[in-house]
């Protein structure tokens, strides 16, 4: 029996139908893999490489969905995807610039949760941690920045912004950079963060005269605090990356305000740290002011010459301690000035007393005495 | 859009509906054209596939195939090469190339005289690679075949015989298609000898 033309068509789409049917499933994504292995651009002995890293935490390599870590496209946008291809000896391999940066911090932070779980505060930050990419964040002219990166308290997340081509590291890759946002969240959470300064922009001049002196003492305080915690941030990425000029790679334009690889620079006075903070002003525009890191960066290279040939695991243990310590000064000095920046300092070498020389090294002859006497009681 | 247009225009060199209802009714096999033919043609493969930035986009693949027909079927066996452009900052990049190969079979259910729609199904493989770049290191890496299906509905117009041209909205499936599956369109030039 002839078939029609009406009996043919139907075959031809039951025909297509099926085939769509049996083609989505026989059609599984190939990177469904339990702890896939990766090709990733990555630091060993100060040095990036193309090397073939194992990523054991991972559930879905596609949707970028493991246990340490959770990624969103912007803060509260879709999840980001992956593509890779798969060799026949079984890595994966990204095929474009995003999936190949998102793989890699990825890999990061499975390391750095690792380090965590070494230092005993692996139970500080629950986990999967939230990380957003191409995030808008704005300076205070309102201008969207590129190639930066920030942790936010409030919302617990680190946040990335999109990476201009400029010739160097993406943030997303440089393994210091990432280990620097993530110290944030564990200095937010061992360190009691100062209530937070009241906007200033929409004040009537007569109420600035009234809470000048009170308001340039807040300022202090959240200042130094930002500043030891911009400073150990840089060891953290030191101690993950095992590179002490991490911040060059992916910002040359601070690279030498931040490199750990200079001479030693003496630790400020609490009076030469006061007058940075009284010229910056009462209500700076400015939140990334350079005094701040630079006091840090003191910090930074104070670690790196005492420590810095030592094995970098047991360096961790010792942030980890003075963080806990500082937690402790800050509430037995609840207001006001009474911290200065050679505590970090002083707090390092009662912990470490035999670096009680060379720390007592870098004070200024002011700060000295104190130490030298805590040391002396010690030793 | 396109393919509205495509359609459009097709439609106002096809004939009029009466004489399209008679051709319809005119058994296919009374063609005298309804012989063995060999068919070449050269096409733009579009893909609607996710981009670095994460956005899905149109990308055109340059495409040969080569096949026989004898109405109504005609069978092509295609082969797709896209070689993209090297993506990230000077001292890290990535530049991904690809190739398929799919074999076609085309079934036109009717024909008005000049415009053939058709039904298509085909298989294949595709295998992609990778070359990266990381300060002065650079590699190649080479991805597994990987199976690929496909089904389409296309549009033939082949007024100026032996040249033709067709129109195909295509849904592509593989493993390691993103997303998955993927849609496209088929732009072809074509002739028979």
């Amino acid at each position: 029996m002839k078939m029609k033309l009406k009996d043919k068509t139907l075959v031809i789409w039951v025909a297509c139908i099926w085939f769509m049917i049996t083609c989505s499933s026989c059609s599984r994504p190939v990177s469904d893999e339990q702890s896939p292995r990766v090709l990733l651009p990555w630091i060993e002995n100060g040095q990036y490489h193309f090397r073939v890293v194992e990523l054991r935490t991972m559930e879905s390599l596609k949707s970028l969905r493991g246990s340490v870590a959770r990624f969103s496209v912007g803060v509260n946008g879709p999840e980001p995807i992956v593509r890779a291809l798969r060799r026949s000896d079984g890595v994966f391999v990204p095929t474009d610039p995003m999936s190949q940066n998102l793989l890699s911090l990825y890999a990061n932070l499975e390391r750095l949760a690792e380090l965590d779980d070494q230092v005993g505060v692996g139970y500080l930050l629950p986990r999967p941690w939230k990380i957003s990419i191409n995030t808008n964040i704005v300076n205070e002219n309102q201008r969207r920045l590129h190639n930066n990166a920030q942790y936010d308290a409030d919302r617990k997340m680190i946040e990335f912004t999109s990476f201009e081509s400029r010739g160097d590291l993406p943030l997303t890759v440089n393994a210091g950079a990432i280990a620097h946002e993530h110290f944030h969240a564990l200095f937010d959470v061992l360190v009691p963060s100062p209530a937070s300064l009241q906007d200033c922009s929409a004040m009537e001049a007569d109420q600035i005269a009234a809470r000048r002196e009170a308001r340039l003492r807040e300022l202090y305080r959240v200042r130094l605090l930002r500043a030891m915690n911009e400073g150990l941030a840089d060891v953290w990425g030191w101690i993950h990356s095992g590179d002490p000029r991490f911040v060059a790679r992916s910002r040359p334009e601070d690279g030498e305000l931040r490199s750990l690889e200079k001479g030693i620079q003496p630790i400020w006075t609490a009076k030469q740290f006061s007058d940075y903070n009284r010229a910056e002003g009462f209500c700076p525009r400015r939140s990334d002011q350079d005094f701040v890191y630079q006091l840090g960066n003191q910090y930074g290279l104070a670690f790196q010459w005492a420590f810095g040939s030592k094995d970098r695991v047991p360096v961790a243990h010792v942030v980890i301690e003075l963080l806990r310590k500082l937690k402790k000064d800050i509430m037995n000095f609840p207001d006001g000035d009474e911290l200065k920046p050679a505590l970090l300092i002083e707090n390092l070498a009662r912990q470490n007393p035999r670096q009680c020389p060379f720390l007592i090294s870098i004070l200024q002859p002011k700060d000295q005495s104190e130490l030298t006497w805590q040391c002396w009681e010690t030793l | 859009m396109i393919w509205l247009f495509f359609v459009v225009s097709l439609n106002t060199l096809a004939p009029s509906p009466a004489r399209a209802a008679e051709a319809v009714s005119q058994p296919l096999a009374e063609d005298p054209k309804d012989e063995f033919r060999w068919a070449f043609s050269l096409a733009a493969d579009v893909r609607w596939e996710r981009i670095s930035d994460q956005s899905v986009e149109p990308r055109a693949l340059p495409s040969v195939a080569l096949g026989w027909g004898v109405r109504p079927w005609l069978f092509l066996g295609e082969y797709s090469y896209d070689e993209a452009e090297s993506e990230g900052s000077a001292i890290l990049n990535i530049r991904r190339r690809s190739r398929s190969i799919l074999f076609w079979g085309q079934y036109q259910v009717w024909e008005l005289r000049r415009l053939t729609p058709f039904f298509s199904g085909g298989l294949g493989a595709r295998q992609e690679k990778v070359d990266s770049v990381l300060y002065s290191e650079s590699r190649t890496d080479e991805g597994r075949w990987l199976d690929q299906y496909g089904v389409g509905l296309g549009l033939r117009f082949s007024g100026l015989d032996p040249l033709w041209l067709s129109l195909e909205g295509r849904v592509l499936f593989c493993g390691d298609f993103e997303p998955n599956p993927q849609f496209g369109t088929y732009l072809r030039l074509g002739f028979f000898f």
